[in-house]
Order: C-alpha cells, then structure tokens, then sequence
C-alpha cells in the first residue's frame, strides 16, 4: 500500500472523491467541510455552515455541486465554483446519515436516524419521496450506478433493497435524457407501480429484497458498480457478501477479521476486491474471489470512519480520527529498463521487448507465475550475457532473454540486486551487507556496510562542514559505470568502488528514488517524487530543482537534456537548472527513451506510447548556454515560437542582442537594445517611439558609449537647446552652437544665446544682449571686466544719460580671458560593447584562447619533441641482449628438465630455510608450435618460425631451390601472425599468435585466396595494356605465394592449380616477348619466337593481341603462308572489325602466295610445347621434361637446373605434392 | 588511500598522470612514503627516465628502492652493467633471503627477466603472496608458454580480488592466450578498464590484439594509430602495427617501409629480435639450398 497524501486534521467521518478533477471532500465531526487537491497537496476550500457534525458527502457527478448532511438535520446543497451553499433541504428529524447524488437524475437521497430515507429533487428543491421502512436509524443510502435500485443499511441489522421504478416513471415518464431507452420504456412493472400507489398511497418506492443475517446494526452496504452483488459492514464485526437477482437476494460469504465494528466497506471498481474500515484501526483489503483478508494497514489508536475509490486512478481514501490519507493498493510504475533499441518490460507474466526501430513488441522471456507487476522493484539487464535481474522486495530473479526456448527464472535472495560489471551483480544482504556475486549467483566478495568501519569511512570521506546524521544506513544500491555502484541512505547518494572497496563519490541527496544515467554515463539524474538533482559521473552536484507535482520519470536525451514527466506534464531541465514544459500528458507516463522529437514512454497499462514534443525551446536554451551561437541563429531562422518567455529569459542569461533579433514590440526593442548597446537599433526604435523619455534615456547612454552623431541627433529630437550646446562645446562643435544662437535668437531664447555667448566667447554679443534686455549695468560690467573700453565708455554714457548709477569696476586690469577655441572638433568614439557576454565579445575571446592555446601547444609540443627525442636516445643506448634467453626458453624441448646447477641451487638453499623447493616450470612453445611439429603443410611451419623445416617441405613437395625470392613472403607471414601484448612496465611483453578466429586452430596467415584473385587481375588488366615487366613480376610472386597459401576446400585447390597454369603460360609468353627483343637483329628468331609466342594458353583478347603481332610480323618479312595461318587463327577467333579487315585482306593476299621468305622453325600443323629454357619447340613425340611447381616444359639437357619460369624450383626433380590443405 | 590510483594507473600503462598524482600526495605516512616512491620511481623507469632514479634514490634508502636504483643502472646501460647488476643482486638477495620483502623480490625479478633468466625471475617470486607478484608471476609464465599453470596463478589471483584492475589484466592476458570465446572476454575487459580509466597505449593495443585474434583488422588498425599517437615509437606498439597491415590491402613498399623503421626500435623486442633472427636463418639455409 502506498499512501500519496496523508492529512493530519481532526476526525472525519466521511469523504469522496470529485468524479473527474484529482479533488478529495472530507466532512469534519466538528461541521467544517474541506476539499483538498490531493496532487498539489492543497487545501482549496473550505465551508463551515452545518453544526454538528458532518455524516454525509457527495460530489454530483457533473455539475459543480456538492451535498452535505450532518448532525443539523439539514441537507445542503453547495456550489464549489460559486464557493457557497446555493440551498438547504429540510425535512429530516435526526441526525443525517448520508447523501448521495444520482447520476442521471436531479435526485439526491438522504438517510437520516429518523429512520427514513428521502429522495430529493435539487433542482425544483423538494422532497419527492419519503422512504420509510427501516426500524432503527438509516446508517447509508445510495442509488444503484445503472439500475433503478436504491440500497439502504441500518442499524436494525437489514439490508434493504429499493425498486424507484414507480419513482422514476412518475417524473419522468417520457425520459429524454435516458442512455437507456428499451430498459426505461418496459412497461412490465409500470402499471402495478401505479396500481400500487393507487392502493397504498406513496409507493413510488418499492421495497425489493431485505437481506437479513447481520446479528448486529449494519453500517454500511454498497452495490458493485456493475455486478449484482451487495457487500455490507456490521457491528457484528464481519463483512458479508450478498448476491441479488431480479427476484432474489441471498448472502454469499461473510468475512471474518475485524475486531471492532466496521464503519465502511466498498468495493474496489477495477479488481475483485472489498476495502473496509473499522473502528478497531484497522483498513482491511478483501479479495472477493479467494475470501481472504489479503493487506491489513493498522493506524493505531485511532478509528477508520469512511473509504472513498478513484475510480479513474485507483486510488483510495479513508479518513479516521485524525485526518485522512489518499492511498494505493499497489504500485502501478510499470518496470522496465532498455537495452540499445529495445525496450525491456514486464506485461502479463512475460517480459517483452519493444524494439524502436521496428516498432514492433515481442515476448523474450517468461517469468514465473507468482511474479505480480506490483512486487517489481526494477528490471536490470545485462545486454552481455543476456541476463535480466528481476529486482523483488527482498529477492531477486534472474531471466535469460531472447532464447529461443524460454528458460525458467533462477531466483536469489537479496535486495536491490543491480549488475556492477557485465558478470557481476550486487546484492544488499540482510541490511549489513553488500555481496557481490557471479552469474552462478556465488558471492565472489563482500563488502560490509552499516558497520562501524564502513561509517567511518562514508564519513571521512565526506566534507566535514556537513552535520551529518550518525549513521547511513544504506537500504538501496543503483547502478553505475563498470565496477561502481552506488549506494542510497536517507540523505546521501555514495558511489562505492567495488575493487577497492570505499567511497569515491558522494553527494548530498535526499531519499532518492530513482537514478537515470545518461547514455554515455556521463551524467546522472537523482531523483525521487518531488525533487531532481543532476550531476556528473563523478557525483559532483550540477543543479537542483523541486516540483510540487509528483515526478514520476526521467531521461536523458542524446543532447544532453534531462527530460522527466509529472503526473501532468512533460519537462525538460537542462544542466545549468533551466526548465520548461514540454507538454501537458493526460495521465502519467513513464519515460522509457528519448528519439529526436518524441518520446517513448509505458504507461500504467504497461503498453509503449510513443508521445511526440516539440524539442526546439530546449534546443535553443541548450545552443544558449552551450554557446552554440550557429545553432542559435538556425533554429531562430526555423522556427517561430517565441514569445515572452524567451525573451525575459534570454535578457536574464545575458543575450539581449539574440533576443532583439525576434522582438517586434518596439518599446521591448528599445530597452533590449540599450541593453546590449546597439545604439544605432535603439535610435531607430527611439525614432518610432518618439517619446521624450526614450530620447532622454537614448542621449544618456550614446553620451555613455561615445556615439555623438546620435546623441545630438537626439538632442535636437527633444529640443533641449542648453545641453545640445554644452555637447557643442565639450565636442568644440562652434558651427553648431553659433546655430543654436541664430535659432534661439529666432525665438527669442535669451538666455540660450547668453550661455552659448559665454561658450564662443562672444562677448560682444553678450554685451548686445544685455542690451537689449535693458541690463546696462551687466552690459557695461562685461565690457570692462573684458577690456573692452570703448563699450565700456559708450555704455557709462548711455547710464549716465539715462541717469542710473554706473557700477564701480575696481579691478585696474580687465581679468576675464576669452574662451579658447577649439583646434579640432571631436567625433564619434568607437562604440564600446557593453556587455561582457555579448556574441561577438565572446567570439573575439574564443580566438584570442584559440591563439593562445595554440600557442601553449606550440610551446608543450616542442616541448615534447625534444623530451621523445631524449627518450629516444636512452632507449636506444639500452640494447638488452635478452633474445637469447628467449630463444633458450623456446628451444628446450618438451621433456627437458631444468638446468641441473639451478636444482642443485634450490637443494642448497632447503638447507638454510625450511620452503618446499620451488621446481621452475618447464618451459613450453607456442601453442600452435607444439600442434605443428607434424604438419606437412608450409605455411604452418613458415608462420610458427620453423623455416627449416619449411625449407625441406617446399623441396621435398614442389622441389624448391631458390628461396631468394620467397623471403619476405616468409618473414610477413611470421610477422603477421605474431604479436605480444603489454604486461608490467619494463618487462618482456608477453608473445601472443594471431589465431584465425574462425577455426581457432590454425594460425591467421595474411595471405589469402581474394588477395592472390585480386593481384591476378590486376597482372592481367596490366599486361591488356602492355606492361609486360610489371605484369610478369606479379605472376611470379603469384606463383611465390601459392605454396603458402592455406586452402579451405576442393574448390580452392583446384583455383589454386589453375592459377598457377595460366600463371606459368603467362610468364613463359613474356619470356619469349623478351627473348624476341633480344634477338631483333636475328630476324629468323625473332619471327619464331612472335609465331611460339600464339602457342601460349593466354586469355582470348591476349592471344588475339599475339596473333595480330606475330601476324603483322610474319607478313612484313614476307613469309607469306604463317601469316596466312595466323590470319585465318585471328578470323576463327573473332577479333575486332577493324583488326577482322586487315586479317582478311592479308588472307587473301596470302592465299595467292604461300611462300615464306625465311624459314623458320615453326610448324603450326605438328603439336608442339616450348622449352622455357632454350624457347624452342618440343615436338609431340620428343623428350621433355617439366618444372616440378609450375609445370613449365624443357627440354632434358636442362634436367636440376632452376626453373626459368617460376624461378624457384629445380627443373625435372622426382616429387611429392604440394600439401596445402586446412580440411 | 590515493596510493590505489597511482598503483592503478602504473598497472595500466597512465606513467605520466601516476607521476603527477603521486607527486601532489600528502599527508603520508613513512610507509605510504616509501611505497609512493615505488611506484613513482618504476613510472619513471617505464618512460625511460633513467637518470633520475638514478640521482634521486640515496644510497641510504630502503632496500625496495635501492633495487629499483639497480634495475635503473641496468637498464640505462644494459651490455655494460649487466654482469656487475647480477652480481649485485646475487649478493643483495643473499642478504634479503629470509625477508619477504615483496617489493624488492618483485623488481629483482624483472632484473632477472631482463637479463633472460626468467627460471630465477620465477624462482624469487615464487612464493610471494602481492597481488602484484602473482599477476607478475602469470606473465612471467605466460613468457614461458605456460598458460596452464598461468591459470592455477590467476585463479589464486581471483580469489584475493576478483575486481582488482591486476586481476582483471592477467585475465584478459590469459583470455587471449586462450583464444576462442574468451577474447571477446578479453576485450570487454580492456574496453571496460579504458572505461573506467581512460586508454592508455597498452589497453588500446591490448584492444587490438583482440581485434587481430577475432579478424577485425582494420579496426585493430585504428587502434594502434591511437597508441602510437598515445606514445610514439614504441616497439611493441609498432610490431603489432606491423603485423596488422600484413593482413590489410596494403602495399608491399609500405609494408617492407614499416618493417624498416620496426627493426630499429629496440633489437632486443621478442618481435624484432625474432624477425632479425629469422631473417638470418633464411639466408643460411637458402644457401644450403642452392645449387
């Protein structure tokens, strides 16, 4: 059971949930009513008008009203949108018991202990039946969901049983709203209803069964939503279980358990179960179907007063003495766990695999049958061995997925398992300790924890600034990379290194729940219901965030973004702590894997939705704080789903320039662009604007950034005349206040024009004006203290005249300088940028590091050159002369013993200490070395380094005499199969041969039959373009490389004779190509030799090629009839149009003369073979003799010399044959 | 408590980094000291800085790093020293006979390796009970061809720790001799190590010897490039290279260009003292051959 809100409050007696919003009612014993949303674990109301208690509640199912009833008699209608009682039905004469709304009708039933129930009618507000029957107080009431049956319990120990057909006919006898016309319509009981009220008066209400066995009061009963079945609580302490049918009603089980009375029970809608609470603290869990009490939850020292069902979360809520809780019955996160494109879960006893890629499910494995979703903690899988942990409450199973025969599970005892390494697991034992065990489920190590050593050391480990609480006791381990795990205590998430047995990591965390890692293991997520903390592999702590909403998954996607769901909502949260929703989810979804722009998620009916989402406002945050300004500026470009949020969040991270690029809203536009001083985009803003304080703020910070041009732009915007011309002057900007005079003067601005007088230093002018504004005192005063005599005299006339008092002047000396003027007048500054974090200031530092770092790696990497350089060197100077220690090991053979002296050494020291002798072992070979001694074939003793041995073979098999040629073949065999592997450092790497992987026991020679095909081709594409040398030099090392090779079937071997044939015939060809070179002068040869050279096996294009030339050659030296042989031989082989011509026409020019010039020795008519020695024919008949290999013919007198065509064998030796079969 | 990572990454070929951690520990006791300047001064001898084993360790100091000091002098100038180095350990082992000095008899062994007496390497670790000396023992006879008591040694290994990163590599090492099955093993466990620790130029050729034994050449390719990135020139690393290519589409001038450049890298390698060795025999006997 889990429970998801517990309330603490005073007693209630009863409580409902709302039909559809996640709300919960309750009715205090004291008259208050509240309603509390159980998922944002707040109060939303609350209605204190009953006195006495509240006994009855109901939400009606879809208006925004609920009813009430209590100790006040009262019936209450209220309306909680309006948050206020709308009506009261009076009627009752005792306490109310219960309310309950019909679903269809406007009815509402109410069941007081004055022993009657009434039906209401809330809409016109008035009682429409009294229901009298019961002899003690009316405990429950409550309409049937479907049928037009009322239940109803008391305490005088009945059931009873309603039929409201009567009822229901006489109000709605033509029912417009009916879902169900043919059930409504049936007129079978209409008329007897009728007759009965005629009869009997008020029988509307029909009483139908009394179901009587209770020995005491019966506090509640129920109907099963859509089973005819009745489940009831007593006083008796039992349950029963009734059954009804149309015309009978008869109890079917009694529960026995309770220990005091049962204040309610109801069924549970989705299972076959009964939940009941009683007065002795217990809430009791009932399966119908096995009559066994399966949970029992005890609260104790309190009464269970009430139980409510959700029915569209299955979800529960009892209330009792001192509040309420809202609970589960069981767990309905769906396990599961993912393993590269599959999606491992668990569904109806199996484990299924969803393969992304596919989109398609199958069931890879069968778990056993006593193995309920609900007990799954977790699914573990280890993609190496194909093993999943089944992790239980305090077991574990092991399943091996994808088989073809499904295997049974292998359990283990343990909590917590979770793989450490691809053949490890962890388990917690007992509490105490960790055992690490194997696949074979046998503990290979085990570490103690929640001992007083482990304490110490979880604690040394940690900061010291922390109070801590004394004792971690670890009750859950997480997996982590590759031989680290970490553990979970109430407020600490350690990681544990199993090889060395301590912490490494921890990081403060509390009750955490659940863990996600990123794919790479780079990040991990820690989260539990309402908190998510992320952080790195090496837990150092990222950021945190909390949600009010239950969180109930988490992912990470590929880019880096931590995307988890709430129960209504999908989010994301980036590593710098920035969140956002992605989208709303109708219910919760557990997040399995994140695909570019959707999610696959399990829901609670464990199938895989796949969800979509709209990625691009966390791509863009994530571009933001990763400084990816390109992907910035290629989703604004994409995309246009910016709105406020984005801006106040871009201004917040600094990049008001980004943000000012999508902003259309021109006073946004200004100050975003103040922000990041693009005075000239706020100017322009401004200019739209154009209000007075924008061109104030506007001058203020182009004055700041030095932008003149713009702040006197925006001086004269604003007509401020007295700081315009201050700018003037400070800028030595005369032209422009002289201009400001002029204006001012136009408008009669004196003291405009006085000021700028004072910044030309003008003091005519200034005189002038002082004039003119009748100041003559002023005026004389200016013109004296500047020396300016002659003024000075006409003005103390001009006073004087007009009989004022000239002031007195008592300096002798005028003292007032001019002004000096400007030499050059200033201009704008370049602007600053102002913020540190602007694009382009983070771009110029980005190339300043570049250049820097680069410098610092020119730096470090000279550096390094010459530390290698010096490395070099000692190495060299250290020549160990160990190969001869090797070669001594390898050596020795297999019986041998130890050096003698060396055992006698040992005998010598058993003397001094009493240790057993330690005999030194024998010293062995190479595996493939020892399997080889036998093997006839080459390569075999070619790769293990046994050239003796292959020398004698390759003589003996294709008489072998020149090895020259074969050299590298060998030694890159020997090296392509040898390598050695590091151990310790300074030490003799340890010698490992390259086996073919295939058949394991052979080593894997580099030389292979595709390679060889391949250079075949490549000699006979060269020799088509007439590259005779270079051709010839491959077919050699062909037939070179053929006795190494290792062949793998007939097939083979039969490719591998017939290559070695065209190779010879090809060699023997070009041999006589240069034989006929050689002997130019000799026109005799070379005519003999063009005519042997047709008589090579060449490929049809290549004996064309020879035909056409010895035919050219023939008829030049005008040895008529060969050519004309060779010209018929080009006409039966098909040559080319052209080449088909001339062959013709030399045919029938030769048909007519059949003289040959020179006589050669050639008889194209008698069957001949060529000595590839003396490169003369041998005729049928005649002696020869043939190269052992390659089958070259010669003639005997050249019997043991060297083959001149594969260059290695001794012509006409007696052999065996070529062994290079591996089957 | 650091000590494990300087350790670790010593076993895993990470000199450099073991260097820096070592040097910024503190707070040590006079036992940690002396076996932080072990490890320390054995990094130096694996990156060829010979010279300062040489200055730094004293004539006073614990016989653990007096050895090392030996080894260093043997090794800066093998053909010279060699003679004296042995007799000085014949002495010193005299001396420390009936101590159990692991630290010393582990180095003596590599002296004795070194010097191609791997019958006396084995004869004074043989009873040593360090994960190091059983791990070291294993190669020691994997030297031999002994694989099969190489696995008694292992699983002596595996039953003191099983998750050790020694243990790991001497399964790995034994895995590969192994061959079969057991290199995809081996490969897990060096691609785990590099996991967890970062590559180092013996894991990453570790991972190519497996990818050689399971034919995937031109991935083994790669990962030698890695490690001759990692550390130039280095002999093992190169002949492995060498190897490699001969099983790929390359030209014989190349490969004849590499075997060059091979051969001059340390004559006394197993590879290369072989090829030169093998080379000789070949022309010997085709000699004989010749008619």
């Amino acid at each position: 059971m889990k429970i998801k809100f517990d309330v603490k409050t005073k007693r209630i007696k009863c409580i409902k949930f709302h039909p559809t919003r996640p709300w919960i009612i309750g009715g205090f014993y004291n008259g208050r009513i509240s309603i509390w949303d159980y998922r944002s674990k707040h109060r939303i109301g609350k209605y204190d008008q009953h006195k006495g208690a509240v006994r009855g509640l109901d939400f009606h199912p879809n208006q925004p009203l609920f009813a009430s009833g209590g100790d006040d008699c009262i019936v209450r209608v209220w309306n909680y949108k309006q948050k206020k009682c709308i009506f009261e039905l009076s009627g009752h004469i005792d306490y109310i018991r219960s309310v309950h709304f019909h679903n269809e009708y406007p009815w509402l039933i109410s069941s007081s202990d004055d022993q009657t129930m009434r039906i209401w009618n809330w809409q016109n507000r008035t009682c429409i039946s009294v229901i009298s029957g019961h002899d003690h107080f009316v405990t429950s009431a409550a309409f049937h969901e479907k049928k037009d049956l009322i239940i109803s319990s008391s305490l005088d120990n009945t059931i009873r049983v309603w039929d409201i057909t009567g009822l229901k006919n006489k109000y709605f006898s033509v029912a417009p709203t009916l879902k169900d016309p043919v059930n409504f319509y049936t007129p079978g009981p209409n008329s007897i209803s009728e007759l009965q009220s005629d009869l009997f008066g008020s029988t509307d209400v029909m009483l139908k069964f009394i179901l009587e066995d209770h020995e005491k009061g019966v506090n509640w009963a129920s109907f099963h939503p859509d089973l005819p079945v009745i489940i009831s609580g007593s006083n008796d302490k039992t349950l029963k279980l009734w059954k009804i049918s149309d015309t009978q009603a008869w109890l079917m089980d009694t529960f026995n358990g309770h220990r005091a009375s049962i204040s309610c029970v109801i069924f549970d809608p989705i299972d076959d179960l009964v939940i009941s609470t009683s007065e002795d603290s217990t809430l009791r869990v009932w399966n119908t179907q096995k009559n066994i009490n399966t949970k029992t939850f005890r609260k104790d020292g309190t009464k269970f007063w009430a139980v409510a069902a959700n029915r569209n979360e299955k979800l529960f809520a009892a209330a009792h003495d001192y509040g309420f809780f809202v609970f589960k019955l069981q767990n309905e996160r769906p396990a599961f766990c993912l393993n590269e494109n599959n999606i491992i879960y668990f569904k109806n006893e199996s484990i299924l695999a969803y393969n992304l890629n596919s989109n398609s499910q199958a069931v890879v494995a069968q778990t056993s049958q006593n193995t309920q979703v609900s007990d799954i903690l977790s699914l573990q899988y280890n993609p190496y061995e194909s093993l999943l942990i089944i992790e239980l409450q305090n077991s574990f199973e092991m399943l091996s997925l994808f088989k073809r025969k499904f295997s049974s599970p292998r359990p283990g005892l343990g909590s917590s398992a979770v793989w450490v390494s691809r053949n490890k697991f962890a388990v917690i034992h007992q509490k105490t300790d960790i055992f690490i065990k194997n696949l074979e489920n046998k503990i290979t190590k085990k570490i103690q924890i929640n001992d007083e050593l482990f304490q110490q050391n979880l604690k040394q480990n940690i900061n010291q600034n922390f109070s801590l609480p004394n004792a971690h006791n670890i009750t859950r381990l997480f997996p982590a990379q590759n031989g680290l795990v970490l553990l979970r205590s109430a407020s600490m998430v350690f990681m544990l290194d199993i090889q060395q047995q301590r912490t490494v990591a921890e990081i403060v965390a509390k009750n955490i729940k659940y863990i996600s890692w990123s794919d790479d293991m780079q990040f991990l997520a820690l989260f539990n219901a309402h908190s998510i903390i992320l952080c790195d592999k090496k837990l150092s702590h990222l950021c945190s965030l909390s949600e009010s909403i239950r969180i109930k998954s988490g992912k990470w996607s590929k880019s880096g973004v931590f995307i988890y769901t709430t129960l209504n909502h999908l989010k994301y949260c980036l590593k710098s702590g920035d969140t956002g929703i992605i989208r709303t989810l109708e219910k919760p979804v557990y997040l399995t894997t994140i695909k570019e722009n959707s999610v696959f998620a399990l829901n609670r009916k464990h199938d895989i939705e796949p969800l979509g989402m709209d990625s691009t406002e966390f791509r863009f945050k994530l571009a933001i704080n990763e400084q990816r300004f390109d992907e910035v500026v290629s989703i604004l470009k994409s995309s246009k789903i910016f709105g406020q949020s984005i801006v106040s969040y871009l201004r917040e991270k600094g990049y008001p320039d980004i943000a000012l690029n999508f902003v259309e809203n021109e006073r946004l536009r200004f100050e975003l662009a103040l922000e990041c001083g693009d005075i000239k985009s706020a100017f322009e803003s401004a200019k739209k604007i154009d209000k007075r304080e924008c061109w104030h703020k506007l001058t203020k910070e182009s004055l700041k950034l030095g932008d003149l041009e713009i702040a006197e732009n925006s001086y004269k915007r604003i007509n401020v005349s007295q700081e315009l011309s201050f700018l003037y002057l400070v800028t030595g900007n005369i032209n422009g206040i002289k201009e400001i005079s002029k204006n001012a003067e136009s408008k009669n601005d004196f003291m405009t024009q006085f000021n700028n007088t004072f910044y030309l230093g003008d003091v005519e002018t200034r005189i002038n004006l002082l004039i003119k504004q009748n100041q003559l005192a002023f005026a004389y005063l200016t013109a004296k203290s500047h020396g300016l005599e002659e003024k000075a005299s006409d003005l103390q006339k001009l006073l004087e005249s007009q009989n004022k008092k000239v002031p007195e002047f008592k300096q002798k000396t005028p003292i007032l300088m001019q002004p000096q003027l400007p030499i050059l007048q200033a201009e704008s500054w370049p602007l600053l940028m102002l913020l540190a974090n602007g694009i382009f200031q983070i771009f110029k530092i980005s190339i300043t590091t570049t250049i820097i770092i680069i410098y610092y790696l020119m730096i470090k990497f000279w550096g390094m050159t010459q530390q290698l350089i010096s490395f070099d060197e000692d190495n060299s100077s250290q020549t160990i002369d160990n190969q001869n220690a090797w070669l001594d090991g390898v050596d020795i053979d297999l019986g041998e013993l130890p050096q003698n002296s060396n055992l006698l050494d040992n005998l010598d020291s058993q003397n001094k200490q009493p240790q057993t002798i330690y005999v030194v072992p024998i010293h062995g070979k190479f595996k493939s070395e020892k399997s080889f001694e036998s093997s006839e074939i080459v390569s075999d003793h070619v790769s293990t380094g046994s050239f003796k041995i292959a020398f004698h073979l390759l003589n003996k098999q294709i008489g072998v005499i020149n090895f020259k040629p074969l050299k590298n073949l060998f030694l890159n065999t020997y090296l392509g199969t040898h390598s050695t592997l590091f151990g310790f450092s300074n030490l003799n790497p340890i010698p490992l041969e390259i086996t073919s992987f295939q058949t394991e026991k052979s080593l894997s020679i580099p030389l292979k039959m595709e390679i060889i095909k391949k250079e075949f081709k490549k000699a006979l594409d060269l020799t088509t373009s007439g590259k005779f040398s270079e051709s010839m030099k491959i077919f050699q090392n062909i037939l070179f490389s053929i006795p190494l090779l290792i062949v793998d079937d007939l097939s083979e071997v039969k490719e591998a004779q017939k290559l070695i044939t065209i190779c010879k015939e090809y060699i023997t060809a070009f041999k006589i190509e240069e034989e006929r070179r050689k002997s130019s002068k000799d026109i005799k040869r070379s005519l003999e030799m063009s005519c042997y050279f047709t008589h090579c096996n060449l490929s049809l294009n290549h004996l064309i090629l020879s035909l056409r030339s010895a035919m050219f050659l023939n008829f030049k030296a005008k040895n008529y009839g060969i050519a004309l042989t060779f010209a018929k031989r080009v006409l039966e082989l098909g040559a080319n149009q052209e080449l088909s011509e001339k062959a013709r026409k030399i045919a029938s020019f030769c048909e007519k003369n059949q003289n040959n010039a020179i006589k050669i020795n050639y008889d194209e008519r008698n069957p001949f073979v060529i000595c590839s020695h003396s490169f003369t024919p041998i005729y049928r008949g005649n002696q020869k003799i043939s190269c052992p290999y390659c089958g070259a013919s010669y003639l005997p007198k050249f019997a043991d010399k060297l083959c001149n065509i594969c260059e290695k064998c001794q012509i006409g030796l007696e052999i065996c044959e070529l062994i290079n079969q591996n089957f | 408590m650091q000590l494990f990572s300087v350790k670790n990454l010593f076993y895993l070929g990470n000199y450099h980094q073991a260097i820096a951690e070592g040097e910024t520990l503190e707070n040590l006791s006079q036992e940690q000291e002396l076996e932080r300047n072990y490890y320390l001064y054995r990094c130096y001898l694996a990156i060829g800085n010979y010279q300062t084993v040489l200055d730094e360790i004293k004539e006073n100091s614990p016989s653990s790093l007096l050895i090392i000091k030996l080894f260093a002098s043997l090794l800066s100038d093998f053909d010279s020293k060699k003679a004296d180095v042995l007799d000085t350990l014949d002495k010193w082992k005299k001396l420390n006979e009936n101590q159990s000095d692991e630290m010393f008899k582990i180095i003596a062994a590599h002296i004795f390796c070194n010097c191609g007496d791997i019958d006396e390497a084995l004869r004074i670790i043989h009873n040593a009970k360090s994960l190091e000396a059983l791990a070291l023992r294993v190669q020691l006879l994997l030297l031999i061809h002994r694989q099969d008591i190489a696995l008694q040694e292992l699983k002596n290994l595996q039953k003191i720790d099983d998750d050790a990163t020694l243990t790991q590599l001497a399964t790995a090492w034994i895995n590969l001799e192994e061959g079969s099955e057991k290199i995809k093993n081996a490969k897990y466990i060096f691609h785990e190590l590099s996991e967890k620790y970062g590559a180092t130029h013996s894991l990453l050729n570790g991972k190519a010897v497996c990818e050689m034994k399971m034919g995937n050449f031109e991935e083994a390719e790669k990962l030698l490039i890695e490690a001759l990135e990692k550390k130039p020139n280095d002999p093992t690393t190169f002949s492995n290279y060498v190897c490699c290519i001969q099983h790929l589409p390359k030209s014989d001038e190349l490969i004849q260009r590499q075997i060059n450049k091979m051969q001059h890298l340390d004559k006394s390698h197993f590879i290369i003292s072989s090829y030169n060795r093998l080379s000789e025999e070949f022309d010997k006997l085709a000699n004989e051959f010749k008619i």
